[in-house]
């Protein structure tokens, strides 16, 4: 109490102001300067796109992210997911392992990071990295995963009313030896399946589903990607709704050519689609 | 999840069973404990051959304290003793092996001309205990392996772990839920660089040394005594020693770094370390494999019993010795979701204690059983088919997974046919905008 109040006080008096004249500190350099190191942030570096989709997200020539993959554009740049999706992306670390390579100095270890990320409204990916260090991995299957979103088609069990839950129809995916089959479930059911699969619907946005699974389902790398294939399989089933004929639309690079070009100077390098 | 059952009349007529609502079942107990933070107990490890204990946490080093006893009175030295990556799992080995064999089986011995305080002497006996013995060779490498992944898990455990609950060592009013937010705090608003939180683990222990040291008026980088706090907080603002001493090896445990190699990497001050290399740098094949990250196996219980087995095959066999009933042969010709309501209708009689064939109610699990094994009744009521009510499309058990094994899945092109008993409507599909995106997308979009 009396060392509290005057230990404070003396603190923040120290500094000159209170709370945030952050410039007026880092300014002052001296001491201060080497406390700072490299940023107390971490740095938001304003993102140049390098391909030509990149380029028509930044400018906003496309809407949402289901013309992407409506068209099936491969998308090279995470930046755009993020673009569209940022802060409704939650990501989740499965697994951090550490991997083992005998050289002749001993044995290299390097930690791999397993990460699953997902909006828990109808996207998902699944991203894996190795690093010497565990932030780096975790830094690299993040972004690793975002390049991997995929839609996912939900459905109605018996009467459409409310929010689709479940899956559409029946779909399977394999990876490895591992097969797994989501079926889909009334309202209520909740996601039956080991805990791998579960924690990947969940982020998918699916909320009742029932699974079956074949295969060693002991090595859960495979089956969460099993889990993945089958949970991209969604939009690829043509369910008997989508045989109708729709028009054909031009795919972005066409409609925006005209922009795309102006944009384009031809001193910068731009990776051709 | 509890279900609400609607009354229903028995064959008798007049008589209404009311069945009760049960809450959520699960076969896996809740496992609320954190990760631990170290193999064994450091707090009371004792001595190889007598029974001193030393403490490998108190502040004057127990570690140092048991290695010179072990030099002074019992002539031993551990070789490479730095290199071990749990001292405390390493004594409680070595004492268990050494209190049934004697020394000169695993140890190496040497003579010396003096006595351990110094004094020449002739001829005196010394153990050296090093890894040319397979056994130590084999103990180093799974503590090794041992401690890294309990590091690991302690490290994943501590990103996301929302209940830290912890106060501000500075201000009074702050307090952060997990980790990462309490080191990013005082960094950010202290200006006391502890690490990145990525790079820290065993945040607590970390907290709690520091919190010591600031109020025993000690300055955390030179270990300089102050006479009061606020002589300390200019002395530490003006030198710049609000971090940790790179050169302090007593901090090293705190930093994920420490565990990964055998050689420590040096430190290289944060001026001059090289931009971290870009993701996409380095992709062997090993980056992008799947494979190797191996799990249990999980556990499948019984309909009728506890007995648990991890293949669904041996389960189906051992229900048919032990309780002679022939699941494959009871669902044969039902479609999936029939075999879901068995099931569950199984799973729900046995908690309730109603024998699953003819109805009648027992109050306790033995003589359920008698009955069961007396009457023969495992076996479903096909009369009444009183499993197939839509009460039993939800799981009785939460983590059932007998559930996960109901059908063959021979290959992927079994997906077309759907089934009766379920009409499933996809959602729509045009590329519909969805709001919540698109105001964030909106937000970014700059003329």
């Amino acid at each position: 109490m009396a060392d509290a109040a005057p230990a404070r006080g003396g603190f923040r008096g120290g500094f000159g102001s209170r709370g945030g004249s952050r410039g007026g500190r880092g300014g002052r350099g001296r001491g201060r300067g080497r406390g700072r190191g490299r940023g107390g942030k971490e740095d938001s570096k304003e993102w140049v796109p390098v391909t030509k989709l990149g380029r028509l997200v930044k400018d906003g020539k496309i809407r949402t992210l289901e013309e992407i993959y409506l068209y099936s554009l491969p998308i090279k740049e995470f930046e755009i997911i993020d673009f569209f999706l940022n802060r409704l992306l939650k990501d989740e670390v499965l697994k951090i392992m550490p991997v083992q390579k005998q050289t002749r100095a001993g044995q290299r270890t390097r930690f791999k990071a397993f990460v699953a990320i997902g909006d828990s409204n109808g996207h998902i990916g699944l991203g894996v990295k190795c690093s010497k260090e565990v932030a780096t991995a975790i830094r690299g299957a993040i972004i690793l995963a975002k390049l991997s979103v995929v839609p996912v088609r939900r459905g109605y069990w018996g009467n459409k009313i409310g929010r689709p839950h479940t899956v559409p129809c029946k779909v399977s995916g394999k990876c490895g030896s591992v097969l797994v089959r989501l079926i889909p479930a009334p309202r209520g059911t909740g996601i039956v399946s080991a805990p791998v699969p579960k924690k990947l619907l969940q982020m998918a946005g699916i909320d009742d589903c029932y699974t079956t699974t074949r295969g060693s389902t002991t090595t859960l790398g495979n089956f969460a990607k099993a889990t993945y294939a089958a949970i991209a399989k969604t939009y690829a089933f043509l369910t008997p709704d989508l045989w109708k004929d729709l028009p054909l639309n031009k795919t972005p690079y066409q409609e925006f050519a005209d922009f795309l070009d102006k944009t384009n100077k031809s001193a910068q390098r731009v990776i051709e689609m | 999840m509890s279900t609400n059952v609607p009354t229903k009349n028995d064959a008798e007529g007049g008589e209404t069973s009311k069945t009760t609502i049960i809450g959520p079942l699960n076969f896996a107990k809740e496992s609320s404990t954190d990760p631990p933070t170290s193999l064994v107990n450091e707090r009371t490890v004792p001595c190889m051959f007598c029974t001193n204990v030393y403490d490998f946490h108190s502040p004057d080093s127990g570690a140092d304290q048991l290695l010179a006893h072990l030099y002074l009175i019992h002539r031993l030295v551990v070789a490479d003793v730095k290199e071990v990556a749990c001292l405390p799992s390493y004594c409680y080995y070595w004492k268990d092996k050494f209190s049934n064999e004697p020394v000169e089986k695993y140890c190496s011995s040497m003579l010396l001309n003096q006595l351990p305080d110094g004094t020449t002497s002739q001829n005196e006996k010394y153990f050296l205990l090093s890894d040319v013995e397979p056994l130590d060779y084999e103990v180093r490498q799974r503590l090794r392996r041992e401690k890294l992944e309990l590091v690991l898990t302690r490290h994943q455990f501590e990103r996301t772990d929302r209940t830290f609950h912890r106060g501000c060592l500075y201000c009074r009013d702050y307090r952060a839920e997990t980790r990462p937010e309490y080191i990013s705090h005082l960094y950010t608003k202290h200006f006391l660089l502890l690490g990145k939180p990525e790079h820290l683990v065993f945040v607590d222990e970390l907290i709690d040394v520091v919190q010591d040291k600031l109020s025993q008026l000690i300055c955390l980088f030179c270990e300089k005594l102050f006479k009061d706090r606020p002589t300390l907080k200019e002395h530490m603002r003006k030198k710049g020693h609000k971090r940790i001493n790179p050169d302090n090896h007593y901090y090293d445990r705190f930093f994920l770094v420490n565990y990964r190699l055998k050689q420590k990497p040096e430190y290289v001050p944060i001026a001059k370390r090289k931009e971290e290399s870009r993701v996409f740098a380095s992709d062997s094949d090993s980056d992008s494999d799947w494979s190797d990250w191996n799990g249990e196996e999980q556990q499948t219980t019984c309909l009728f019993c506890t007995h648990p087995e991890t293949s669904i095959d041996r389960l189906k066999q051992h229900m048919v010795e032990k309780h002679k009933f022939n699941f494959d042969q009871t669902v044969n010709g039902m479609n999936f979701y029939q075999r879901v309501k068995v099931v569950n209708f199984i799973r729900r009689q046995m908690y309730i204690r109603k024998c699953i064939a003819c109805g009648e109610q027992y109050n306790d699990y033995d003589n359920l059983c008698k009955h069961l094994d007396e009457t023969d009744h495992y076996l479903l009521d096909k009369e009444t088919n009183a499993w197939d009510q839509p009460e039993y499309f939800f799981p009785t058990y939460e983590d059932d997974q007998f559930l996960c094994h109901l059908e063959v899945v021979e290959n992927e092109k079994d997906d077309a046919a759907q089934e009766e008993g379920s009409i499933v409507i996809s959602e729509s599909v045009n590329a519909s905008i969805n709001l919540a995106a698109e105001s964030l997308s909106l937000e970014n979009f700059r003329m």
